[in-house]
């Protein structure tokens, strides 16, 4: 396997016609952090996008950020936190989680694997933030989509489309993301020893008050106890945060303190709090346990019985319910009927996160597809790139 | 801005088009000239056409039985919610059906514990919040024809409105869509769970303009609505200080549930329409308003107060009660009415420009407005530079319509210039497609219409709008475009 760097949008396309003109296929990496996160591509040559770095303009006033897709995530945080500012997707590093080196991913990889963080529920997913970009297709032409102020609604909304779309679309060159106030202040308020209803009917509860609560989670004793110093305790914990101005904070812990006294409910401060919210979206916890990893989003008010159905040996609660992640002994089948059946039966969306290449090339990562929508994914795939030249079979067979 | 020219060979299709469809729904086809008559356009008066017939289905069965006749003759279809489109998004084709949603007008279940509500297309996007409120719920985004537009139209449109900078556009408030494609197969995209795996179909179809498919139902993402909202009133000696006033409270880390800047001329038609109290010696009045807990409210406002007065605001007020507030409102929500009342004929633009250029493009705009000889009453949705100059004209005088519309159109061009967009909130429909190559290059355009192959290769729904030129899908799959140049000059430009 051959690896072809590129430099601009213009070699970008030369090598994508490189690749029409001789029938070969292209896997498209960034930094190559997230290799292991869907179906395994078979392909002729690696399209290297990480020398495609670097800003090309930020306007924190316009609360716009524009750079090169390969960008590294480090290299945005650091230019957001001079100005005070943040993704609202909340971005988590998953390399170390996937086996990688950890702060090395690239913002290009974030938004084609859809990779968000505990706030998602609150301000949206990485397609809720990306207003444009350029990008090149399978016919080898370099196009552009979107716009690049916070508004926008002139043609399709493709940015949304390339979201999640794990290269199956064509390399993102540009991309230009809303980015917005960092919080003054952050709070999280944690309850211990909850079982799995209850901790997820109280942060139901909270979701629908007007709260503006920002993280809604709860971990299984068996992730809690990895937590250092006096909160690694193998029973569950429950996460609560708050941010925004100083004295809303204030007044929303104030509340809930009340209300969760007697419950035995405790403050974790600012960096303590940052520290907890950074591990929950990173993974970390579940990265300290062996075994399969199923994600699975669902209307929040199934995630109780999903889990009981499943049976995990340790799992983590996002959203108030509306995302899980469930560890399960690893098996050659990873239990991929077992969850798949499940998460059908409630609605929701499953996908195997965490196994061998072997078995998510045999069982598939996503949620099986009706007919219906199986067709328009092939062919949505093929407007874009009619010779499947990218990524091939990354999300699904023959996607 | 015109209709694209109707394909003859379908017109005189008709009777037997209108016996086809009496055909799988006897009750509700409308065929007669003069009942026809009140589906002649939508909100963008300006143009008016009759359909060949208006349909009217009651269930998903019918849409999708009606989709694959038309498929099958060969009939093109405008599908319509309630019809209030300023870009000309439902007017009707003279060679098309008008596929009329109004009857699916229920709401299906509202799911408290989810935190959603699943609708029919043709539920008000009002009623939805009517819905939800009993139990301290609602919907939040807000277009100003909440009261009368349809949540499926939302849907088509990516409608937004004053609350958008805050919650959103309607993208960012659905959770699902069932639609039927034109081949009458009937799609689940998304639903109760928030992030469906695979494409983000529901992505593309929001904001689609009714060109991929029909939307049937919808499941849109309810929120608590916030305990307290207040309202303020700040009035700025130019629109550089009020603009100034927005870039220091977006810098400060605020960001308002609602930032509406209004200039003297459309102050004037406000004040003399519903006396809202707005300063009338101000050259630009700005609207802020802070939602949430009281606390966190009155910190804001206070924090707001100070940026405006540093900013160089000559009268600040703040509601102190619900009536205040709402009365605060009531001059920005009745713009148009207002605005109506100064002049026969209004046309209502929607470009977005990166917010610093506020100031030069409403120079700009005052200038054109000289030169056309027809005045412009500007309000803006400040915190996202979302423009809404209204270009008052009549359209009795002859010339004026074209003017108006040459008017607008080099506004929008204005806004594309400075970096901005054809559309924030309304669509291009049919009134800025021509100008779509102005913001996107041949090879962009063209990308947008093969992905509308793949929901729509015959290119039945509601072809004529949004696109400048009609491709067939074949030659779409291989089309490569050049500096510019379709390489197939031959296919009609609309």
């Amino acid at each position: 396997m051959t690896v072809i760097w590129v430099y601009n949008a213009q070699e970008t396309a030369d090598a994508v016609k490189a690749s029409l003109s001789d029938g070969s296929k292209l896997a498209l990496r960034g930094r190559d952090t997230k290799r292991a996160l869907g179906r395994p591509v078979e392909a002729e040559h690696t399209l290297d996008l990480s020398r495609l770095a670097g800003a090309i303009r930020y306007e924190p006033e316009e609360l716009i950020l524009t750079v090169k897709a390969g960008t590294p995530m480090m290299d945005i945080d650091l230019m957001l936190r001079e100005q005070r500012q943040i993704l609202p997707f909340e971005p988590p590093d998953w390399g170390p989680f996937f086996g990688a080196p950890d702060r090395r991913g690239t913002i290009g990889g974030i938004l084609a694997a859809d990779v968000c963080g505990p706030r998602r529920f609150k301000t949206g997913g990485p397609r809720d933030s990306l207003l444009g970009f350029v990008a090149v297709n399978g016919f080898g032409e370099v196009y552009k989509a979107g716009g690049k102020v916070v508004k926008n609604v002139t043609g399709y909304d493709l940015p949304k489309l390339m979201c999640g779309s794990f290269g199956t679309l064509g390399p993102l060159v540009e991309v230009t993301l809303k980015v917005l106030p960092a919080p003054e202040r952050e709070d999280t308020i944690i309850l211990r020893g909850l079982t799995v209803p209850e901790a997820l009917r109280i942060l139901r509860g909270i979701a629908g008050e007007p709260l503006d609560a920002t993280g809604l989670s709860h971990l299984s004793g068996e992730l809690a106890q990895h937590l250092e110093g006096t909160l690694g305790v193998a029973e569950g914990l429950t996460a609560i945060r708050f941010e925004g101005a100083r004295e809303a904070v204030e007044e929303r812990i104030a509340l809930l303190m009340e209300r969760h006294r007697r419950a035995g409910a405790r403050r974790l401060g600012g960096d303590v709090s940052r520290d907890l919210w950074r591990r929950i979206g990173n993974l970390d916890l579940l990265h300290r346990e062996p075994g399969v990893v199923w994600r699975i989003a669902a209307p929040p008010f199934a995630a109780a019985a999903i889990a009981q159905e499943i049976g995990p040996n340790a799992a983590q609660y996002d959203w108030a319910g509306g995302l899980l992640w469930l560890l399960l002994d690893d098996a050659p089948h990873a239990h991929a009927s077992l969850v798949r059946a499940v998460a059908s039966r409630h609605n929701a969306q499953s996908a195997l996160i965490r196994a061998s290449d072997a078995q998510r090339a045999q069982y598939g990562v996503f949620q099986p597809q009706d007919e219906t929508l199986a067709r328009l994914t092939r062919d949505v795939k093929a407007a874009f790139d009619p010779d499947a030249v990218f990524n091939p079979g990354r999300m699904y067979q023959g996607i | 801005m015109h209709l694209p020219p109707p394909d003859l060979s379908i017109v005189a299709r008709r009777a037997e088009i209108v016996a086809g469809l009496r055909e799988i729904m006897p009750g509700h086809v409308i065929s007669d000239d003069e009942s026809l008559a009140v589906y002649d356009c939508d909100a963008l008066t300006a143009l008016r056409q009759k359909p060949l017939c208006a349909v009217l289905p009651g269930t998903v069965a019918e849409v999708a039985a009606i989709l694959r006749y038309c498929r099958d003759a060969g009939v093109n279809v405008v599908p319509r919610g309630a019809g209030t489109s300023l870009s000309g998004g439902s007017i009707p084709l003279g060679d098309g059906i008008l596929l009329v949603m109004a009857r699916l007008n229920r709401i299906v279940e509202v799911d408290y514990e989810n935190r959603c509500a699943v609708v029919q297309p043709g539920v008000t996007n009002l009623a939805i919040t009517h819905a939800v409120e009993e139990r301290g719920f609602y919907y939040a985004p807000d277009p100003s024809s909440q009261l009368a537009c349809s949540i499926g139209g939302n849907v088509a449109e990516n409608s937004g409105g004053v609350h958008c900078l805050k919650y959103g556009l309607t993208t960012n408030n659905l959770l699902g869509v069932e639609m039927v494609l034109i081949d009458g197969s009937i799609v689940t995209i998304g639903g109760k769970c928030g992030m469906p795996s695979g494409y983000d179909l529901l992505g593309i179809v929001t904001g689609s303009e009714g060109l991929l498919g029909v939307v049937t139902e919808v499941t849109v993402r309810i929120l608590p609505k916030p305990p307290l909202a207040r309202a303020l009133l700040m009035g700025f000696p130019s629109i550089e200080s009020a603009g100034q006033c927005v870039a220091d409270i977006i810098a400060a880390g605020i960001i308002p549930a609602g930032l509406e800047l209004m200039d003297r001329v459309s102050v004037g038609a406000m004040e003399a329409f519903c006396a809202p109290g707005y300063p009338l010696d101000a050259e630009g009045v700005l609207v802020a308003e802070l939602d949430g807990t009281p606390t966190e409210v009155n910190t804001l406002i206070a924090r707001v107060e100070e940026i405006a007065l540093k900013a160089g605001a000559n009268s600040c007020r703040t509601s102190s009660s619900e009536a205040e507030r709402l009365k605060i409102w009531a001059g920005r929500k009745a713009a148009f009415a207002a605005t109506g009342r100064i002049a026969p004929d209004m046309l209502c633009m929607d470009g977005t420009i990166p917010r610093r250029e506020l100031p030069a493009v409403m120079r700009r705009i005052r200038a054109m407005s000289e030169s056309y000889g027809l005045p412009v009453a500007n309000v803006f949705h400040a915190g996202d530079g979302n423009l809404h100059p209204l270009i008052l004209y009549d359209v009795m005088k002859p010339g004026d319509l074209e003017k108006a519309d040459a008017f607008g159109a080099d506004i929008l061009r204005l806004c594309v210039e400075v970096g901005g967009v054809l559309t924030g909130e309304h669509g291009v429909g049919i009134e800025k497609r021509d100008l779509m190559p102005v913001m996107f290059d041949a090879e962009d355009l063209a990308q947008q219409q093969r992905l509308k192959c793949a929901f729509d290769p015959t290119s039945r729904l509601n072809p004529g709008k949004v696109f400048p030129t009609l491709h067939r899908c074949a030659e779409l799959g291989q089309v490569h475009v050049r500096g510019g140049q379709f390489a197939h000059p031959e296919i009609p430009r609309l």
